[in-house]
């Protein structure tokens, strides 16, 4: 019976699996798919975000959806938007506020797509993460959020391009580690530029020297 | 075609603020001359041009403030001296009415005694409030043609244009009279260049490519009054009033139920599918006195358009031009020139027109629980430090940057092509993730734990070694500086002079320092 529906299956590529349908997600840029369980950001998760250069990693892995969705960034008055711009958000759908309360988080993941913001109190946490899957909204969490779908980690940064006392910041490597529940148990890693020396976000592949 | 009177001001906005005639003097508006009073024109300062450049050409100029709310107020008693001529007063903005001249003519004997009698009357009124002489370029301009359109461009060369001939009369006009400077700029660049050349074009195709935008244009290039599309007999339930109780003396506290009163107008003509162009705001006080008035507006009025002229209203009734007795009991509004609701407002150049309603409502909220500047848009601009390089603007506000060019880029945003400068001394792109407003103060120590100096003509006393960040030492690995920066060094207030360097430390984070002064500031980081 299995070999004949595996049979039917192999037949007709058109019938698939619900499980292995993809939800549909918002777009992340190329060089953070990989880390991600469904190649984006899932509409109704929490995603926590730690570790050095964590600012700059949350705002790449919004960046992509800026572009269509409206996003807010919640309670980090000092966000850097000028880098915020150059990292790809797209500043006109963007909506800063910088009072965190309660009632604030309510009603921005009620409207928005995207929400980056800083760690909500722990006692309303979970309040907040029943809104944010109950509204269909992407929340990015800077620091500690409880029970979040996903947990970004970034390691290891190096800068490029800085002497002593000569050059300036040009580009920088992170490590970063993906784990979570469900789909993203596994934990995933990638090395990233971000930025790489033109400015853009990509994997970083190491260089592999062959002996001649 | 109704035949109307259009008394315009010219530069009203400075004539409003009685300075002397010979004091050149403009009004900005986001760096730029929005309006230029006739003697700083004859130096060479023209609309749109920036304030330094405005200063360089005319040293002695008098820089203003651009407030419309002002303006308005300032031009009550003159809107209360053209009502003696005749009924229905349509106020277009602070410094242009427009009014039916039909009647008023018959009664003064015929369209050029009008015309004397009003430009005299108004310019009495202004002298009335103005303890300076008026330029004599800024005399009131009178003009009586078919339409408001045609009659405010008659008025501002002082015509009066025979019934039935405004079509020719517009005709040379060039395009950017429209009004419409995304259309027009299209327009420009197909080759239309008059106002005779776009009437000319077919009007459904016009519709068809531009829209209702394009349509109401075309209707004013060929002398039709754009306003009675489709008139409608007015439902009285669309009138809107509220009682005051006790009546009210200060205008912020008429306002409460002003806007209030503005966004239940708005709602209803919204659950209508209804637009109005124009607005009749009536207020009565305590002791019965009424006082009305009619305010039109370019296209549909929007509620925050609504609450803006109901606010200019009861601010000029309730300064002391209007010279009411006692406070405003009774505020009602009523919606005029009713028409269905075509979306005259986003064109098909519109980028910022697919706000939906859930994220402006969302935003509302949030303005409501905690302010309105605490939802905020971000807009790039010019500028040295990256804290300077983005202007936050309160949601709902114009978003305009403060100070042009562009960090970084060569082009300035709009359809309107210009060279920009880049800002020299900004700092090189990746630009810091997180910038304190208030920088924090720190200390940085060569290898032998004393404080690293920068002298007067930026010599660093000793390498970097190690610096303080949140209570702790970090052994800086590499760094960079000092990048001296002198900013402002002609004015002795805001003079800043300042050494910025950048470091690297062990952990793999980098920061902004700066030195200025004796002590060391963390100015942004690298996170």
């Amino acid at each position: 019976m299995t070999d004949r529906l595996a049979a039917l299956l192999a037949e007709s590529p058109s019938i698939e699996r619900a499980s292995k349908l993809a939800p549909p997600t918002l777009p992340v840029l190329e060089a953070l798919t990989t880390l991600l369980p469904h190649g984006g950001l899932l509409p109704g998760s929490t995603t926590q975000i730690g570790g050095a250069s964590s600012t700059s990693l949350a705002l790449a892995l919004i960046a992509k959806a800026t572009e269509q969705s409206w996003t807010a960034i919640v309670g980090l008055p000092h966000i850097g938007l000028r880098a915020a711009d150059e990292l790809g958000v797209d500043l006109e759908h963007l909506v800063v506020v910088d009072e965190a309360t309660v009632d604030v988080f309510a009603a921005v993941i009620d409207a928005f797509d995207v929400v980056l913001a800083c760690p909500p109190p722990a006692r309303k946490a979970p309040r907040i993460a029943g809104r944010v899957r109950e509204r269909d909204a992407v929340m990015c969490v800077l620091g500690p959020m409880p029970d979040a779908d996903l947990t970004i980690v970034s390691s290891n940064a190096r800068w490029h391009g800085l002497g002593d006392g000569h050059g300036h910041l040009a580009a920088r490597t992170i490590d970063v580690t993906a784990t979570g529940r469900r789909a993203a148990a596994r934990p995933k890693h990638t090395t990233l530029w971000l930025p790489d020396e033109d400015g853009k976000i990509r994997t970083h592949t190491p260089v592999v020297r062959i002996r001649p | 075609m109704i035949r109307t009177i259009a008394i315009g001001c010219p530069r009203w906005p400075i004539v409003a603020h009685d300075l002397p005639s010979d004091v050149p003097s403009a009004i900005f508006f986001a760096n730029r001359v929005v309006t230029a009073s006739v003697e700083a024109v004859s130096s060479g300062v023209k609309k749109g041009m920036r304030r330094r450049e405005a200063q360089a050409r005319c040293p002695e100029i008098e820089v203003l403030t651009h407030d419309p709310a002002r303006d308005a107020r300032a031009f009550e008693p003159i809107v209360t001296a053209i009502e003696t001529f005749g009924p229905r007063v349509e106020v277009v903005r602070p410094g242009l009415c427009v009014m039916a001249s039909r009647g008023p003519a018959r009664y003064f004997g015929g369209e050029e005694a009008l015309k004397q009698k009003m430009s005299e009357a108004v310019d009495e009124a202004i002298h009335a409030f103005r303890g300076n002489a008026l330029h004599e370029d800024d005399r009131t301009r009178v003009g009586i043609a078919d339409g408001p359109f045609a009659a405010t461009l008659a008025a501002a060369r002082g015509q009066i244009i025979e019934a039935g001939t405004s079509t020719d009369f517009l005709a040379p006009f060039p395009i950017r009279v429209l009004d419409n400077p995304a259309l027009c700029d299209l327009l420009m660049r197909l080759g239309i260049k008059t106002l005779g050349a776009f009437a000319a074009l077919d009007r459904t195709r016009v519709v068809a490519r531009f829209g209702i935008d394009g349509e109401i244009a075309h209707r004013l290039a060929s002398a039709e009054d754009h306003r009675l599309l489709e008139p409608r007999q007015i439902p009285p339930e669309l009138n809107v009033s509220r009682e005051l109780d006790p009546p009210a003396k200060r205008v912020d506290i008429a306002m409460f139920a002003g806007k209030n009163a503005a966004d239940e107008l708005a709602d209803k003509l919204h659950t209508y599918g209804l637009a109005c162009a124009k607005l009749e705001i009536e207020a009565e006080t305590e002791h019965g006195e009424v006082r009305t008035r009619i305010w039109r507006y370019s296209s549909a009025f929007t509620s925050a358009a609504i609450a803006e002229r109901v606010r200019w209203q009861l601010e000029g009734w309730l300064s002391d031009g209007a010279q009411l007795t006692g406070g405003i009991a009774h505020i009602r509004l009523r919606p005029e020139d009713v028409g269905p609701a075509t979306g005259a407002k986003v064109g098909f150049w519109s980028r910022r027109g697919e706000v939906s309603d859930r994220v402006r409502r969302a935003i509302a909220r949030v303005q409501g629980l905690v302010g309105p500047s605490g939802a905020k848009q971000a807009v790039l601009q010019g500028g040295r430090h990256p804290c300077e390089q983005v202007a936050l603007v309160p949601w709902g506000d114009p978003v305009e940057a403060f100070r042009p060019g562009l960090p970084g880029s060569k082009r300035a945003p709009g359809p309107v092509e210009v060279e920009m400068p880049v800002w020299p001394g900004r700092l090189p792109s990746p630009s810091p993730v997180l910038v304190f407003d208030k920088p924090k103060t720190t200390d940085v120590a060569d290898a032998n734990g004393n404080t690293v100096e920068v002298t007067a003509r930026c010599v660093v006393s000793a390498t970097p070694a190690r610096m303080r960040f949140n209570q702790k030492w970090h052994d800086i690995v590499a760094w960079t500086g000092p990048w001296p920066v002198d900013e402002k060094w002609w004015d002795e207030k805001a003079h800043r002079r300042r050494a910025r360097f950048q470091v690297s430390l062990a952990d793999g984070t980098a920061h902004l320092l700066v030195r200025e002064g004796d002590r060391w500031y963390v100015e942004a980081t690298y996170d």
